[in-house]
């Protein structure tokens, strides 16, 4: 059993999507409102597995892990208080600058002048753009999920080309979590709108995306690149069944993916082991 | 007058001790700690970091003193450069975020015939644990190439086992070994 658990694949994809699925079913039993949680219990169950559960020394991974945390509460007092528009932008703006910052530090500390100033903006553009244009689309979560899936999906994939497997785990976790979480909203034939609590996921796959740039060897190129899949949605694709719609974002958002991964491949050439 | 008489005394046993306690600057091109680790349970696989730098007291009289060396962690070379990629990311190492590795240590004790122990703490990836080396040779002389004779160094081999996990380095376990082989080559010059 261990060595079961032990495995990557069985770490990263089968277990969250697994355990998503039964979080899911379990939630939707009590308050389907709430259902967009599974996902991110998925996730935790999985990280628990590949990262530990330790948190010092706090390390960039573990401070990640610590900030989905903390954007869940955000994202509850945003149900709870129902904060919508411009006040919900300001904090997805200040929580993504923070955030960035914080997981960024060890590196910041050390650069001066002009590279501290492109390294602050860039990685605070990231972040911010990644949240904000998200966030545009809780209202179809269906698109939303697949987005994020795609998004989570080719974040692992580059960064474990790019020398990190632990942050392509973490990240294909979350795609695992997501996916599931997609495929039971297709099975049931119907969506839901307004949902806040794919945010702590999305915080944490662009801060992966951004970790393992600054931290190991995935090339910023990369990086831009996927920051054109949450525009996908908005391309105007004139299909009225919802589901053939999702498919064929699905498609159009496969090849800014393999662009992204292609350019991790490019950089860390072509030798594996 | 006797006051200070023994004032005189005590100064001048006090500059031999000190002058007996000799201060070294450790050799970056003949320094490297080497490590040894399980991969996959096919093979041993060997590594060393490339860059050393540190300082070290030896007291050739009582055979005892201080130790204290800096390893960059980004000097890591496995003979593979993408493993070496690896090993330097957030899953190992971390050089991103702990850039070196430390080892200090003032309890050294070594025998005549040039074994000994070593008793430090040693700081990988953000986390500190003591760890002991065990001297297995030791070697004080004048350098033979030195033309004008002044130059003095002491050399070691030194190992210890460690567990990379106590360290909070477990990503790959256990595929990937737990136990790590230490061993150091160290010389180190007289000031």
């Amino acid at each position: 059993m261990s060595s079961l658990l032990a495995n990557p694949f069985i770490q990263s994809a089968v277990l969250p999507f697994m355990a998503t699925v039964v979080l899911a079913a379990l939630i939707n039993r009590v308050a389907g409102r709430w259902r967009g949680l599974a996902a991110a219990g998925g996730f935790y169950l999985s990280a628990a597995l590949i990262a530990g559960l330790q948190v010092l020394p706090l390390t960039s991974t573990r401070k990640i892990l610590l900030l989905g945390v903390l954007a869940t509460v955000v994202a509850l007092l945003f149900v709870w208080r129902k904060i919508h528009g411009q006040r919900r932008n300001g904090v997805l703006v200040i929580v993504a600058v923070v955030a960035a910052i914080w997981v960024a530090w060890p590196v910041l500390m050390r650069e001066q002048g002009l590279a501290w100033w492109t390294l602050v903006v860039a990685v605070m553009v990231y972040t911010g753009w990644i949240l904000v244009s998200f966030d545009t689309l809780h209202a179809q979560v269906a698109t939303q999920l697949l987005t994020l899936t795609a998004f989570a999906a080719a974040t692992a994939i580059a960064a474990t080309i790019g020398a990190t497997a632990l942050i392509g785990q973490l990240a294909g976790a979350i795609a695992a979590a997501c996916g599931a979480l997609l495929l039971m909203t297709m099975l049931a034939g119907k969506t839901w709108s307004n949902d806040m609590l794919l945010l702590p996921l999305i915080l944490m796959t662009g801060l992966f995306g951004i970790a393992a740039v600054i931290y190991a060897r995935l090339p910023w190129q990369s990086l831009i690149i996927l920051m054109a899949v949450p525009l996908v949605p908005r391309l105007p694709l004139t299909l009225s069944n919802i589901w053939l719609k999702i498919i064929a974002q699905a498609v159009l958002m496969l090849p800014i993916a393999a662009a992204a991964v292609y350019l991790a491949w490019g950089s860390a050439g072509d030798s594996y082991y | 007058m006797s006051r200070i008489l023994t004032l005189v005394l005590l100064m001048t046993v006090a500059g031999v001790a000190s002058a007996a306690r000799e201060s070294y600057t450790i050799d970056p091109n003949h320094t490297f700690p080497n490590f040894t680790i399980n991969h996959l349970g096919y093979s041993t696989m060997h590594g060393r970091f490339g860059k050393t730098s540190g300082k070290l007291t030896l007291d050739r009289e009582t055979m005892t003193g201080s130790v204290e060396v800096v390893i960059d962690a980004a000097s890591v070379d496995t003979g593979f450069h993408k493993r070496d990629d690896h090993l330097r990311s957030p899953d190992f190492l971390n050089v991103g975020e702990f850039p070196t590795i430390t080892y200090k240590a003032d309890k050294v004790k070594l025998n005549k015939d040039g074994t000994g122990t070593v008793q430090g703490k040693l700081t990988l990836a953000g986390v500190t644990k003591p760890v002991t080396l065990t001297v297995d040779r030791m070697h004080c002389a004048t350098h033979p190439f030195d033309p004008s004779k002044k130059k003095f160094v002491c050399g070691f081999d030194a190992s210890a086992m460690i567990k990379r996990s106590d360290f909070g380095v477990s990503y790959g376990l256990p595929g990937i070994g737990d136990e790590m082989q230490l061993s150091f080559e160290l010389e180190a010059e007289r000031n």
